[in-house]
């Protein structure tokens, strides 16, 4: 499991392994609640503050583990 | 955690709880359960447990369970004031108001984005000749382009209760955003008395049902104010002065697009200006916000408002059905996109 599917099931449990990793996580069903809080719990885990621009990216799996991957180098 | 803190942690629930107008029973629109409730707060069982035992209001029984309902916007509301960081409402509104803590010179300049927008009827019947009246986007005010756009309008929402008709809009705009402050100085002041009200909490800042927030007389004698409220308020007190002002509807968009409403008015130099007191007041209450922010909302518009063609007595989209006309449920993802090549 990547780093990003595995932080979005902290938030929203088994529906994530059901999802593909570039499927549009609002159009998947996924709570925009629960997109806000994906971003937040980011940068609360990762000691970091995302810009707007990072934060309105958040729109897939694979965008979750980009940007993991650049914060990772951020911190 | 020690005792301590405890205490404090307590006491800030409780002031929220103590500074909440509830929603009066007949504008409640949305009722959830203990456990989502829980999760709009962001806190911990004995919290909601102290809550309930000190007044939070119970707004209906879960016809299965007979568990307790609660009001969403009462919950978003407590959790805003609670100070935890925790709350949806917290968050929510934090990542709203992130671009207010860039550089004054990211708010404005061309910015693409991707839109997928969707309208659902909300009537709990179907639309026998259901057809959909919906609002375009209207750069005028920020600047731009629209560089594709299209529209389906017999759509149905999969597994949708009631009349689930949906139009969709998408499309790639480049919003550019636009710096004009306000000269005049009766409009500079009377915005600044609309933010300070807000500021000050002379007025209460919730978040609120349509019914309730599309309601004067009931905000006034509650003292509650929100984007609609306090741009029909200011844009009033303006054409009391003689000036011409208009409310506008918009999103702000980002990773969940948010309705928003601000003025347009027009400046003593014979420009509209785009006014904006709830973002002002937000930005105050927002630690590391930008400190330029609350003048840049007097007069100019940032490059992350879509405008509608719309005033806050409207409504985005609207399906009709002979008489009855029912408000959409919009929903607006937003994707930032690099420039075309």
């Amino acid at each position: 499991m990547t780093p990003g599917r595995e932080l979005l099931s902290e938030l929203v449990g088994g529906i994530a392994d059901e999802l593909g990793s570039d499927d549009d996580l609002l159009l998947a069903g996924i709570d925009s609640g629960d997109l806000i809080r994906l971003g937040m719990l980011i940068e609360d885990r990762y000691g970091v503050e995302l810009k707007a621009d990072d934060l309105a990216g958040l729109r897939s799996i694979d965008a979750i583990d980009a940007l993991l991957n650049r914060v990772g180098g951020r911190r | 955690m020690s005792g301590h803190l405890v205490a404090e942690t307590t006491d800030r629930w409780l002031s929220a709880l103590e500074a909440l107008v509830p929603v009066p029973p007949e504008y409640r629109e949305r009722q959830v359960d203990r456990t989502r409730a829980r999760s709009i707060l962001g806190c911990k069982e004995p919290v909601l447990d102290l809550l309930i035992e000190r007044g939070l209001p119970v707004a209906g029984r879960d016809a299965a369970s007979g568990g307790p309902l609660f009001d969403y916007h009462d919950l978003i509301n407590v959790g805003l004031r609670s100070g935890s960081g925790l709350s949806l409402g917290e968050q929510a509104q934090r990542s709203l108001m992130r671009f207010a803590l860039a550089p004054a010179a990211t708010w404005t300049g061309d910015k693409r984005w991707s839109l997928q927008i969707e309208h659902r009827c909300a009537a709990e019947a179907r639309c026998e000749h259901g057809r959909w009246e919906a609002a375009v986007p209207d750069l005028g005010p920020v600047g731009g382009r629209i560089e594709r756009w299209q529209e389906e309008r017999d759509g149905t929402a999969d597994g949708a209760a009631g009349c689930g008709a949906l139009m969709r809009q998408q499309g790639v705009v480049v919003l550019r955003g636009e710096v004009a402050p306000v000269v005049s100085a009766d409009v500079r002041k009377v915005f600044r008395r609309a933010v300070k009200e807000i500021v000050e909490r002379e007025v209460r800042y919730q978040w609120m049902p349509r019914a309730l927030r599309t309601d004067p007389e009931a905000t006034d004698r509650l003292r509650l104010t929100d984007c609609a409220v306090a741009s029909r308020t200011l844009a009033g007190r303006l054409v009391e002065l003689g000036f011409e002002a208009r409310t506008r509807k918009s999103h702000v968009l980002g990773l969940v697009g948010v309705e928003h409403i601000w003025v347009q008015v027009l400046d003593a130099d014979g420009l509209w200006k785009v006014v904006d007191p709830i973002l002002a007041a937000l930005a105050d209450w927002t630690k590391g916000a930008n400190p330029d922010f609350g003048d840049f909302c007097l007069g100019s518009i940032s490059n992350r408002v879509l405008p509608w063609l719309c005033d806050a007595d409207h409504d985005v989209a609207t399906h009709v059905d002979g008489d009855r006309r029912t408000p959409a449920v919009t929903a607006v993802i937003a994707e930032p996109k690099e420039e075309a090549p």
